[in-house]
């Protein structure tokens, strides 16, 4: 068993509340796209069950056979790793349809100024 | 996606000519120029590449059609602007000349006489016979990295991985129109085309070095260069073909 002050739990259950409150008001805004909040939300969570209770990252640590603190530092280590491989993913799709769109309004406009053309005269 | 919108062609020929170019008011004119008097049955597009200076308006005043890309998007993503718009407008064959003189225009035709035995890809080579281009040694030893690359992968002797100047067919327009690197392009579209079963031949041609402007690569981006291009032939490989 591992003993976290009552207090310290406190602190990291208001934590995760006000940052699921966060994305939820940032969704509410429409400045965070739903699809990007999820994995927000299960930080959040993840946050919220290891904070609360601890034994869970025990049960981890003794599975991969490291100390607890080292454990933490992984699961911390792999999630930040999942989150930005999310968002290189999500670039590099926008990077394309960026370069598309560009591409496409690229010969509207062109299409555009030749109907116009005949016009001017 | 763009394939549901028809464009009319303006005019009848066959063939577009591809000028990608980025504040290149210096030059432009007397490039196109130059093509027109040279090679008549063909229109001309300038793909302006988001420059900041009169690139576009000179361009016109010279004759050639213009597009213009709303920021700098880099060489690759000018000239696919170019395939297609080549693609959209029902052209047959595209040739892509640089805009800054390097690449002689009277060789066009060669490139694309080139095109007629069946090969969807005419490189403009410079070192299939002996040329006057001298490269420096590090730029020596990367053409020499890419041509075995290359040469390794497609199974026969290419020479000039890096040369600009090039012309293709419908086919290869089609499907470069949809796949095309953003940046440092040559290299890996020919395993593009290798991997879609589309053959590419050399065509030996004398260039011009260097009047106005640099080059688009920097000693400093060398190193990104080599990386980059090395790193996309060999993903190149394992990559999936379109529509698999």
């Amino acid at each position: 068993m591992m003993e976290i002050a009552t207090h310290l739990r406190v602190i990291i259950g208001i934590l995760c509340f006000a940052l699921v409150g966060i994305i939820i008001e940032l969704i509410r805004q429409n400045r965070l796209k739903e699809h990007y909040a999820i994995i927000w939300l299960l930080t959040a969570v993840s946050i919220f069950i290891f904070g609360i209770w601890p034994d869970t990252l025990n049960m981890i640590s003794r599975i991969v056979r490291l100390h607890h603190l080292t454990t933490l530092f992984m699961v911390a280590f792999l999630f930040l790793l999942a989150i930005v491989l999310h968002f290189t993913l999500a670039i590099s799709q926008i990077f394309d349809r960026n370069r598309r769109l560009t591409q496409e309004v690229a010969w509207l406009r062109f299409e555009l100024e030749q109907l116009r053309e005949p016009l001017r005269d | 996606m763009s394939h549901e919108l028809q464009m009319e062609k303006t005019s009848s020929k066959n063939t577009l000519i591809i000028i990608p170019a980025y504040n290149e008011e210096g030059s432009i004119a007397r490039v196109v120029r130059n093509i027109r008097k040279q090679v008549t049955d063909a229109d001309i597009l300038v793909v302006n590449d988001g420059s900041q200076d009169r690139t576009a308006r000179k361009a016109r005043e010279s004759g050639a059609q213009v597009i213009t890309l709303a920021y700098n998007m880099g060489i690759g993503s000018a000239v696919q602007s170019g395939f297609l718009f080549a693609k959209e407008k029902g052209y047959h064959f595209a040739v892509q000349v640089d805009g800054d003189d390097q690449h002689p225009p009277g060789e066009i035709p060669r490139l694309l006489a080139a095109l007629q035995n069946g090969s969807d890809m005419a490189i403009g080579s410079r070192f299939v016979e002996p040329t006057g281009y001298r490269p420096s040694l590090t730029r020596a030893v990367g053409i020499k990295i890419f041509s075995f690359l290359v040469s390794f992968i497609v199974g026969k002797r290419v020479y000039d991985t890096t040369s600009g100047f090039r012309a293709i067919s419908r086919q290869a327009i089609v499907l470069l129109a949809e796949t095309y690197p953003h940046d440092y392009p040559e290299v890996e579209a020919l395993i593009t085309l290798h991997r879609n079963g589309m053959s590419f031949v050399e065509v030996p041609v004398e260039m011009n070095y260097r009047q106005e402007g640099k080059s688009s690569i920097s000693a400093k981006a060398g190193v990104y260069y080599m990386l980059k291009v090395t790193l996309a032939v060999l993903v190149a490989i394992i990559k999936r073909r379109n529509g698999e």
